[in-house]
């Protein structure tokens, strides 16, 4: 009994410090969010994602108090017509790298609660599949 | 003999058939073949319909004359393909604007599918958050439906998860019109402005020497 709570123990102790680390092996670059018009009540996040570890890593959620909704979306161009699709994950393998970039793959804030108006910066995390997240600047952007 | 002046007469026609076929179709192919996008020949002219630009006032066919006009349709809670359409379409004016080559009025038109959630406010300040000179469009579900129609540019109203109450399906490509009020071409994604200019300079110059 006490030799097997000792084993838990152990196990534990090497498995959390793995797992701290988790989704800090997605390098997240480039995030920047493109400044909606005033009278829009949504706004995309961009970046660029790479698993710079050795194991395969899968963000699960994104949450940010920016925002009333935040979640990952992606554009798609069927027949000359746009739609948005939802993504539940997203996946990447050992040195993988995934481009969210305009009219592709997005994170869509719905409702902001906080003025996204170029120059500001807003925090956004990113929760990986083993519950662990990492926080990530979006700087606004006005592209136009 | 007859026969002989009969033979050599038809041998004259259809030299003179062969001819005239042969210059036309040069002349045409020359011109639009190397035009991706340019809807020619027999482009169709518009159909009378009745929309309302976002300061209240009447949008019809009779808006189209005297100046070439790109029409978009999108919604303003639509957060990448619009947005990023519509700032390719504000650089694509300035630079049409400041080019001294071009002699060509052109108008921007963003056309809201999305009644319901873009009120005239809504809309105008959308469109002119990205020019002042832009004009923002909307009319009735119907009225829309039709105008689009006409465009081959159907929009859809569609639920998905991530996007409070619903998102609107909707065309992606850039629309041309001449002043004569004749869809004449379409842009379709993805959108350059080098390209779009290039392309939109050279469909007008064909245009605008042929009678639509
Ligand atoms: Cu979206």
């Amino acid at each position: 009994m006490i030799l097997s709570g000792l084993r838990i123990a152990i196990l534990f102790s090497v498995l959390i410090p793995l797992a701290a680390v988790a989704c800090e092996s997605v390098d997240i670059t480039n995030a920047w969010i493109r400044e909606p018009p005033p009278s829009s009540n949504v706004a995309a996040g961009y970046f660029d994602a790479m698993n710079i570890g050795s194991e395969e890593q899968i963000i699960t959620s994104i949450k940010s108090s920016c925002c009333a909704r935040v979640s990952m979306h992606e554009t798609s161009i069927e027949g000359g017509r746009a739609r948005m699709h939802h993504l539940d994950a997203l996946k990447l393998a050992p040195t993988e790298k995934v481009n969210f970039a305009p009219n592709g793959a997005h994170l869509m804030l719905v409702g902001p609660v906080v003025p996204i108006r170029s120059s500001e910066v807003v925090e956004i995390n990113f929760f990986c599949l083993d519950g662990t997240s990492t926080p990530i600047e979006f700087k606004v952007l006005r592209t136009n | 003999m007859r026969h002989k002046y009969l033979v050599s007469g038809l041998i004259v026609a259809a030299a003179f058939a062969a001819g005239i076929v042969f210059s036309i179709t040069r002349q045409n192919v020359i011109h639009r073949a190397d035009i991706p996008g340019l809807l020619w020949p027999n482009p169709r002219l518009i159909a009378p319909f009745k929309l309302h630009t976002s300061d209240g006032s009447e949008f019809t066919e009779a808006n189209f004359a005297n100046h070439w006009t790109l029409i978009f349709f999108g919604f303003t809670n639509c957060p990448d393909i619009c947005p990023s359409t519509m700032a390719t379409l504000k650089q694509l004016y300035e630079q049409w604007g400041s080019d001294a080559n071009v002699k060509h009025n052109l108008k921007i038109v963003f056309v809201s599918v999305d009644p319901e959630r873009d009120d005239d406010a809504t809309l105008m300040n959308y469109v002119s958050y990205f020019h002042p000179s832009f004009v923002g469009v909307t009319g009735n579900e119907d009225d829309l439906s039709r105008f689009a129609g006409q465009l081959g540019a159907l929009f859809m109203k569609v639920n998905s998860a991530g996007i409070p109450g619903y998102a609107m399906d909707h065309s992606a490509s850039i629309i041309l019109v001449a002043p004569s009020a004749h869809f004449v071409g379409i842009f379709s994604p993805p959108h350059e402005v080098d390209d779009i200019k290039a392309r939109l300079m050279r469909m007008i110059e064909f245009l605008s020497e042929t009678t639509l």
